[in-house]
Order: C-alpha cells, then structure tokens, then sequence
C-alpha cells in the first residue's frame, strides 16, 4: 500500500480550479472578519473621551491611487498572458510588484509624516488603530509581494503558462483583495477620523 | 455480504499505479513518495496520520491539564497544610509545601487553556476531522494535503510554545484562560512577564492552525466529494466538522485581533485596553481605552468557541449512536438545521458572558433572549439522540456507552445553562462555582465522552486493531461517575456564593463549611483522573496487542471509512475507486431487507435482496 495514492494527484484535475479558489476566498473570509474585528473595534471606541480626530497626509491618497494603479497592470499582464504574450504579462507583473513595493515606501512615509506631526503610535487610542490597522494591511500585502515575485519568476521559466493559469489567477485575486482592502481601510478612516 | 461490499466499489475512474520499490532512491525523492520514514509518520501528508499526531498531542496535553488541575485541587483540599511533594514536583512555586498563590493562578490557566484550545480544539476536531472527512465523504485525502501537514506543525509548534512557558523560571501566565486586560497587559506584574508572552504567541499560532485546517475541511466537503455523496447524504460527523470549521473560520480571526492589540499593548506602548490605572502608586501613562473591549473580542470568538467544540461532537455521537442502536437517526435534517441554527445564535450571544461588567439592561436583555433561543436547537438534538434510541436494538458497545453518556451531561450541564442566560440569575451566579460546574460539564465532560466515544468507535479504522471492551466499561465507569461528583457539588456551591479562581477560602467565614466538599471533590477528581490511566493502557496496549477485528466493518456501519480494503488504509485509502454513493448514511433496519440489517451507502440498489415490505400488527 506504500506510496500508493501519491502518484495520482489527491485532487483530481477537474475540481483542481474550483477547489483552489474555493480555499483562497475561504482563507480571504477569514481575513476579512480579522479586519471586521480591528474595524468594530475601533467604531466602539470612538466617541469614547479623549478621542483625537485629525487629516491623513497626502502621500495616502497618493499610495491609494498607486495600489489602485496595481491592480490594473495586474489585470493588463493576465490579458496579455490569455493570449500568450508571456514576456508582456512577465513585464507587467514586475511592474506590479514594484507598484506594491512603492506603496509600502509610502505607507512608510506617511507614518513618518504622521510620526512627526505629532500623531504617534503611543499616543490615543484613534492613533494607535491607525499605525495598527495600517501596518496590519502592510503585513498582507507584503505577503501579496511575495506570491507577485513567485509569479514573475514562474511566468519567466513558462511554469506557469496556458496550461497551466490557475496560479496567475490566484495570485491576481489575492492581490486584488489586498487592494480592495486598502481602499475600503482608507474610506473608513476618512470617513471616521 | 461481504461480497456485495467488494462489488460495490465502482469500476469507473480505474487507477492503481504498482507498489514502487523503495530500495535505491535518494532521500528527497523517497521524502517526495511519501516512503521514508520521516515523511511516513512526522512529516507526513497523509491525513489519517495527522489525525493520529493530533490525537496524540491532545492525548499529551489532556494528561498535562489533568496534572495541572490535580495540583490545584490540592491545594484547595489541604489550603493550610503544607505538602511537601509540591516542592518536589514544583520548585520554588511550592517551597516548603506551600503553593505560591502567583503560581496557582498559572495552574489554573494553563489548564483551562490547554483544555479547551489544544484537547478539546485540536485533539477533538483535528483527530477527527481529519481521520473522518476523507474518509467519510469518498476523498483520497484532504483538498490540501500540504496546508493540512503545515496545521498540525503549527499546531505543535503553539504546544511546544506553550509547554517550555510552563517550566520559565518567571513563570507560566497567570491571567486565567480569557486573559482579561488591564492583568494581562501589564507585563510588570508576578508571573504576567515573558511567560504571558509565550501564552499570546502560542495562542496566535495555535488560530493559524486552527485557520489552516478549517479552511481544509470546509474545502474538501464542499468540492472532493465522491459521486453521489450529496451535501443531504452525509453522515452527521461530516456535517458537525463542515459546521465547526465554518464557524472557526469566521470567529478565530477576531480572537487575532485582540491577541494582536493586547501585544501592541504590552510592547508597544498603545493603550487600546488601558486606561487610568495606578500602579506601585504611580499612574501609567496609558489613556483611553478600554478593558471591555477586549471583553467584546474576546468573547466573540470565546463563545463560538464552545461550539467549535461542541458541534464536532455532536456529530460524532450522532453517528455512533445510530450505528449502535441500528436505527436511522431521528430527524437527520432537524439535525443538520439545529446545527447551522446553533452556528448562527452563536454569533449573536457573547455578551452573556459580560452581564456585570456594565451593560446597557436593554442590551443585556436582547443577549439574554438570542442565549436562551440556543435552548431550542439545542434541545431538538437531545430529543433526536433520545428518539433515535428509543426501542432501538441497542449494542452497548464502549463506544456505545460513551455516546450516552454524552447525551446525559449534555442535558445536565445544558440545564445550568439556562440559570447562567437569564442575566438576573447570572448577576448572582456570575464569577462563581456555578459556572465552573456548568461549563465543565457541558462543554469539558460530554465533549471529553463524546472524543472518548468516537476512540473506541473508530480506533480500527486508525490502528487496525480492536481496544478492550471490558477495560472500556470500566474506564467509562471511573470517567462518568467520579466527573460528575466533581462538578455537580460545584454548582451547589455557587449557589451559595462560592467564587471561583480563589486560592484559598481560609479567610471568609461563610465559606469554611465547604471545606469537607472541596476534599470530597479532590477526592473524586483523584479517582477520575486515575481511571484514565485504564484508558491508557488500553489505548496503547491495543495498538500493539489488541484483537484484529473480525471484518472489514466491525460495527456494520453504512459509512464509507469502513469500504477500504484495508482495516487501517494507507496514504490514498482506497487501493483501487473511490466508491460511488447511493444514498444516505442511516440505512439501519429498512423493513425491506433480508437477511441483514444495514444497507452500506456504496451498494447499489440492485444488489440489495429485498423482501416484500410487510405491514406488521400494531403493537399492544
């Protein structure tokens, strides 16, 4: 019986696509309540006393229009991959991993500027959830980095191709739901702080 | 019948690849066949042995809690004499005899952590799940064996955590199991240091496991199904693991973020749970939070939790239960819609566990009416297990004896849950021994009968062997009847105000008649804990020794974990398809069959010899 059921794949190449996406949206859900909690959280707390209300810097409407801007050569390098531009699509998920690491450049700068108005992590409770909400989201979408630059160098070496797109679509939702994290973040804080 | 077992197995699909030889192969490449002995049995992907490495873990932890508990027991039986053995066995926690009142707080935290994340989490669901999932639905093994392989190494990692902060010369933590804040996040108080630190990281480790194996579960029963197995046929312990993960999945999240906040309150310097506290006469600069917060958090996982823990072995015992009274088991979709009921409900009731700790009474009310609604789920189960019994043709098997035993604590424990809803009650009962009975028991004792139950029943599906049946009644003898003169008498001491969590009574006259009880109580928890050893012994003794089972199905179950060739399978299950389903898990005593009692989910219908269905008299 030894190695028997190894050989054949455990989940069969027809349900291969739907099982995969299934956990990811399983594992984005659960994200999501992780954020859902931090969120509620903080909308307890406010209106609580000593609760400080001030502007975010621009460089955070700028990381949102780059992130944003992730997205889309994501999405523009899975059309050129549909139609087997694999240098095009290699190209532009590079661009999107730069996107990502420029984002968190300015997630860092924006801190920094915060930091020195005065606008600290250790400070009250509305500024503490905005470095740890934030630097929560860093934490994923440095995760997101990680899958883009596994992409790019799958896509160079063609293991990941037509044949084979079920990776370069996992990856792009992923990176989509990070995106559409930060926006939703960056509504919420706008709209509450 | 075994025949028609065999034929049963459905030809399409075929695929066997020959048994390679693993003679001349590198490591790496015997690792990647799953044939060496570190990828066969430590880091294997196969999910029956995950689900042993689980078993065995929470085995472990099960022995260390009830260690722990003994300790502390003691100290409440002899609160003024000094036992030297405690210096013995703890060091400078019991010098001269004498338990440190710090280190008490650390026993009974580390043993209701344990207990409730790594035993009745990770022992009950991740044993179970694992070895009953694939299995049980016609998978080969889960939708990601490697995610599942990295859930149990999580798993262990947050153990080992959690053991070395045990045995830290500053001390384990000591915040209870809820690690209530302002306590929990003030690093600078006795035995609340790294040792707390250790608590956390371990906790955080232990969600990611949790996380891992529940978005496996719930993968693999939506998508790798077997033909035929609808989502209507399968067996309850499928339906009770698709429901538990669903609501870990949805509820150990939050627990992360207030895990996280609480770090970022003892490290980094925020104040999301802190505000105006004195400390060694100094005021800490902490401004603006709140420990009710974390209250909320908290407890939005913490009550879901009880249910992860609890649905799984509903299911468990629903099965056996059918199994062993030969009959179908009552109402199978009240069964499954109580379940998703009690999943739903669960989400809306955690501020039970907050009534004094200064809520609006109109929400306290709203709280206290969704809490006593779970009655009603709640209690068409027990009406199910009760009617599913009911002149049944019982075999009162081990497994069998447990599984009653279940429904028995279920109800007596779920009676004091309904003192413990009612938010009037719940203000004098609150924080007092009432609540450390109501819970052992309905949530520690049955979900503890219910993994019990579910060993003996599938131990020859994991060892291929047979464990003791009258080592089995005794142990069920010394589980149920010592547990239950633990934990009754405590409810009765609650009444009359007993608090819970304290060190000694000594000081409060009005407490120092129950003096003879809590001796009584030590008593009993001495007894019960050494009746495990019977389990023990039992447990390895037959995965060595015991008697190999007669048949390939030795319950006559309809399920399909007992088509495989093979008593214990091997990494894939079937050696030849995955059989086909056609029809649902309960076919016990059909008035239609000949000869036999029980039709397997994988038979089809022409091969079943039916007689013509006889209307019989009406009983008198």
């Amino acid at each position: 019986m030894r190695g028997n059921g190894i050989q054949q794949p455990v989940v069969p190449p027809s349900k291969k696509y739907q099982t995969y996406k299934l956990m990811l949206i399983l594992g984005i859900v659960s994200i999501v309540m992780f954020f859902a909690g931090l969120t509620s959280a903080y909308i307890v707390q406010r209106g609580t006393k000593q609760w400080l209300s001030y502007d975010l810097p621009l460089i955070f409407w700028i990381n949102t229009i780059i992130i944003l801007l992730s997205s889309l050569t994501l999405h523009l390098g899975y059309r050129a991959f549909k139609i087997g531009h694999y240098s095009l699509a290699e190209a532009l998920v590079w661009l999107t991993f730069a996107l990502g690491v420029l984002f968190l450049a300015g997630q860092w700068i924006g801190w920094n500027q915060l930091t020195s108005q005065g606008i600290i992590l250790q400070g009250t409770v509305s500024e503490s959830f905005f470095y740890i909400i934030s630097g929560a989201h860093a934490v994923h979408v440095i995760g997101g980095l990680g899958a883009l630059l596994w992409l790019a160098l799958a896509i160079r070496k063609r293991k990941v191709t037509l044949r084979e797109v079920l990776p370069y679509q996992l990856v792009a939702m992923y990176w989509h739901f990070v995106d559409i994290l930060w926006l939703y973040l960056f509504v919420f804080f706008l709209i509450t702080l | 019948m075994s025949e028609v077992l065999r034929q049963g197995v459905n030809q399409e699909s075929a695929h066997t690849e020959g048994h390679h030889n693993g003679n001349g192969l590198s490591f790496w490449e015997k690792w990647h066949r799953g044939e060496s002995f570190f990828s066969k049995y430590v880091f294997s992907m196969d999910h029956k042995v995950i689900a042993k490495q689980f078993l065995l873990t929470g085995m472990f932890w099960g022995v260390m809690g009830g260690l722990l508990s003994l300790v502390f027991r003691l100290q409440l039986a002899y609160p003024d004499t000094p036992i030297p053995f405690f210096e013995v066995i703890l060091g400078k926690w019991g010098e001269g005899g004498i338990l440190d009142p710090n280190f008490y707080n650390s026993l009974i935290t580390i043993h209701g952590t344990v207990l409730v994340f790594f035993v009745l989490t990770g022992g009950l669901s991740g044993t179970f799940a694992n070895l009953l999932v694939p299995l049980q639905i016609g998978a080969r093994d889960m939708a990601s064996p490697f995610l599942n392989m990295l859930s149990y190494w999580t798993f262990f990692l947050a153990s080992v955590i959690m053991f070395v902060s045990i045995f830290l010369p500053w001390g384990p933590a000591a915040s209870g199991w809820t690690a209530y804040p302002p306590l929990s996040a003030l690093k600078e108080l006795p035995n609340m240091g790294i040792g707390m630190d250790l608590w956390l990281v371990s906790i955080v480790l232990f969600i990611i496991s949790a996380l891992f194996g529940g978005l496996n579960y719930v993968t693999t029963i939506l998508n790798m199904r077997t033909k035929g197995m609808t989502m209507a046929r399968l067996p309850l312990p499928v339906w009770g693991m698709f429901i538990a993960s669903v609501l870990g999945l949805l509820s150990f999240p939050v627990l992360l973020a207030a895990g996280v906040l609480l770090l970022a309150d003892r490290h980094l310097g925020t104040s999301f749970y802190l505000s105006e506290i004195f400390f060694n006469g100094q005021a800490l600069p902490n401004y603006g939070g709140s420990p009710i917060l974390y209250q909320h958090l908290f407890w939005f996982l913490g009550h879901p939790e009880v249910y992860i823990i609890i649905i799984p072995a509903m299911g468990l015992v629903s099965e056996v239960l059918a199994v062993n009274s030969r009959k179908p088991i009552f109402g199978y979709t009240a069964m499954v819609i109580s379940m998703a009921s009690i999943m739903f409900l669960s989400f809306l009731v955690w501020a039970h566990h907050m009534f004094v700790s200064g809520m609006n009474p109109f929400l306290g009310s709203m709280f206290m009416y969704m809490t006593l609604a779970i009655a009603i789920p709640s209690a068409v189960k027990v009406f199910n297990w009760l009617f599913t019994i009911w002149r049944g043709n019982l075999r009162l098997t081990p497994a069998m004896v447990f599984a009653l035993g279940f429904v028995a604590t279920f109800i007596i424990g779920g009676l004091g849950g309904i003192f413990l809803g009612n938010a009037v009650n719940d203000i004098l009962l609150h924080d007092t021994y009432f609540v450390v009975g109501h819970f052992h028991v309905v949530m520690g004792v049955s979900a503890l009968l219910a993994m019990f139950a579910a060993i003996y029943h599938w131990f020859p599906k994991m060892f291929g062997r047979m464990m003791n049946r009258t080592l089995g009644y005794i142990h069920f003898l010394f589980t149920i009847i010592p547990a239950l003169l633990v934990f009754v008498p405590m409810h009765h001491m609650g009444m009359a105000g007993v608090p819970r969590r304290y060190y000694s009574f000594q000081s409060f006259d009005y407490l120092a008649q129950w003096q003879d009880i809590n001796l009584f109580i030590t008593t009993m928890a001495i007894i019960g804990f050494s009746g495990q050893l019977i389990f023990f012994y039992n447990f390895f003794y037959s995965i060595f020794r015991g008697k190999k089972p007669s048949s390939n199905n030795p319950w006559k179950a309809t399920t399909l974990e007992w088509t495989t060739e093979e008593m214990a399978p091997g990494h894939g299950n079937w050696k030849g398809q995955v059989p086909t389903v056609y029809r649902w898990a309960y076919e016990y005593s059909p008035p239609y069959l000949k000869d036999t009692d029980y039709v397997p989910q994988h038979i089809p219908p022409e091969q079943i010899k039916k007689e013509p269905v006889k209307v019989s008299e009406p009983v008198e």
